[in-house]
């Protein structure tokens, strides 16, 4: 047989990629319908399936793609090579959208930010065994995240496995006069809790667990950690934080931590 | 108009980035800020692929010699088109003008398109210039551009759909099978309207 000689096809450089044929720029999320396999901005091919929803009675189970017609009845978005998502055509887009907190979430899951384990001191958390003391919002975090993760409002359930396999755990370092290692015992819960929530997390499985320890570890409520979370984030994009940024951090901390305190108080009283 | 829309783009692009950088979980406010924007944000989707169109089409004139299209100066949302007649038809040798008004929405809603240049065929009315095409009405797909809505226009003229008639006509004469009678009508309003005049 002979061999042609080597074509310039694959010698050559690779042609620029195609832009979304909704807005013409280049791809942002792709999202690739499930039949035809064209791709799109997933916010634009959204905003597509919405308006053709809107435009019908009954909500639409298909869609025509803009490209070639072909019905299809999902997007497939959020492929990070660990895992990808789903969204059904007949799904209520309106839904997905739970929060701007739940969208800021999901972002921060998506980015895949390395878990700023420096910030709070986790080992110690461990060894002087901090989690006798109750993160009383952690029910309302867990939520949120399970919410963000499977965008699924309904996910009570989840949460209440999740929440459960952790409060055994600490119920059982109280029980017991554990000697074991500190480090031992993370391993432990950390194994624990990813089993309990693989089953619906999937690929985000070890980000959630990263997160949830941070979160018990940190002490703080939602809020504060989420501001602690945009702050990661934007030292991730502009590479430095100012030092400004930092101290604001800091005194609306304390601020917040007077004003708990005085919260626990009135409670009490 | 250019550099000013440039500038606009840019303007529009800094704004954007403002939003997500100040954005902080003060979930309210946040939200509030969000919905107050989605108005303008929709503007600004379809005035951004209308600049990203404008550009291609700068890029493009070349390489469809049958097309011109223009931006009105001073509107984005208003375009003209110049199309010439497809050759082996009535309407060979005719330049032909388009008006195009794009809505807000745009590219989620088709442009409205309507002849300026008087044409006898049975799928545009003779005194408006509406055109009858279904990529115009319920068949529109976000994927379409200006350039290719000036495409279908020109397969529309070499290939006229008799029994969805805006002019009827001239969609009686195909329907009866008046070829001649149809052609003859259409060359003479090209020669009127859409040619150089002689002399």
């Amino acid at each position: 047989m002979v061999i042609p000689p080597s074509s310039s096809i694959e010698d050559g450089p690779l042609p620029p990629p195609s832009p979304c044929p909704i807005c013409l720029e280049p791809i942002d999320q792709e999202a690739y319908l499930d039949r035809c396999f064209h791709a799109f901005c997933y916010r634009c091919i959204s905003q597509w399936i919405r308006y053709v929803d809107s435009k019908h009675i009954q909500s639409v189970t298909s869609i025509k793609c803009p490209l070639c017609k072909i019905e299809n009845f999902s997007i497939v978005h959020d492929f990070n090579g660990k895992s990808f998502r789903r969204h059904y055509v007949n799904q209520d887009f309106g839904k997905r959208h739970l929060s701007d907190a739940h969208d800021f979430r999901m972002k921060f899951y998506v980015s895949q930010i390395d878990h700023a384990n420096d910030m709070f001191n986790v080992e110690q958390y461990w060894k002087r065994r901090k989690y006798f003391q109750k993160n009383i919002w952690i029910q309302d975090w867990l939520k949120r995240e399970v919410q963000t993760l499977t965008q699924d409002k309904d996910v009570d359930i989840i949460v209440h496995h999740i929440n459960g396999v952790a409060e055994t755990f600490f119920r059982r370092q109280q029980r017991e006069d554990n000697k074991a290692m500190a480090e031992q015992k993370r391993t432990e819960f950390r194994t624990l809790l990813s089993e309990a929530a693989r089953p619906f997390l999937a690929g985000y499985t070890e980000s959630f667990i990263d997160e949830l320890e941070l979160f018990l570890v940190s002490g703080l409520n939602m809020e504060a950690y989420d501001r602690l979370c945009v702050q990661r984030m934007g030292e991730l994009s502009s590479g430095e934080a100012s030092a400004d940024d930092r101290e604001m951090y800091d005194q609306t901390l304390q601020g917040r931590s007077l004003q708990l305190f005085n919260e626990e108080l009135g409670e009490s009283e | 108009m250019s550099p000013f829309y440039d500038w606009i783009c840019q303007f529009y692009v800094l704004q954007d980035e403002c939003l997500t950088k100040s954005f902080k979980p003060v979930l309210v406010s946040v939200c509030f800020e969000f919905s107050g924007a989605s108005s303008s944000k929709i503007m600004q989707a379809s005035r951004a692929r209308l600049f990203k169109e404008y550009k291609e089409v700068q890029r493009e004139k070349a390489v469809d010699p049958d097309i011109q299209l223009v931006c009105d100066d001073s509107n984005i949302y208003k375009w003209t088109a110049l199309i010439k007649g497809p050759s082996e038809t009535p309407y060979e040798g005719g330049v032909f003008q388009l008006a195009f008004s794009i809505p807000e929405q745009y590219p989620l809603l088709p442009p409205q398109v309507r002849f300026l240049t008087k044409i006898f065929h049975p799928n545009v009315h003779f005194k408006t210039g509406e055109i009858c095409l279904d990529i115009l009405k319920n068949a529109w797909s976000p994927a379409w551009t200006l350039q290719s809505v000036c495409r279908a226009i020109i397969a529309l003229m070499a290939h006229p759909e008799p029994d969805s008639p805006l002019n009827c006509d001239s969609g009686n004469l195909l329907r009866s099978g008046d070829v001649r009678g149809y052609r003859s009508m259409a060359r003479m309003y090209t020669r009127l309207a859409a040619m150089p005049k002689k002399g």
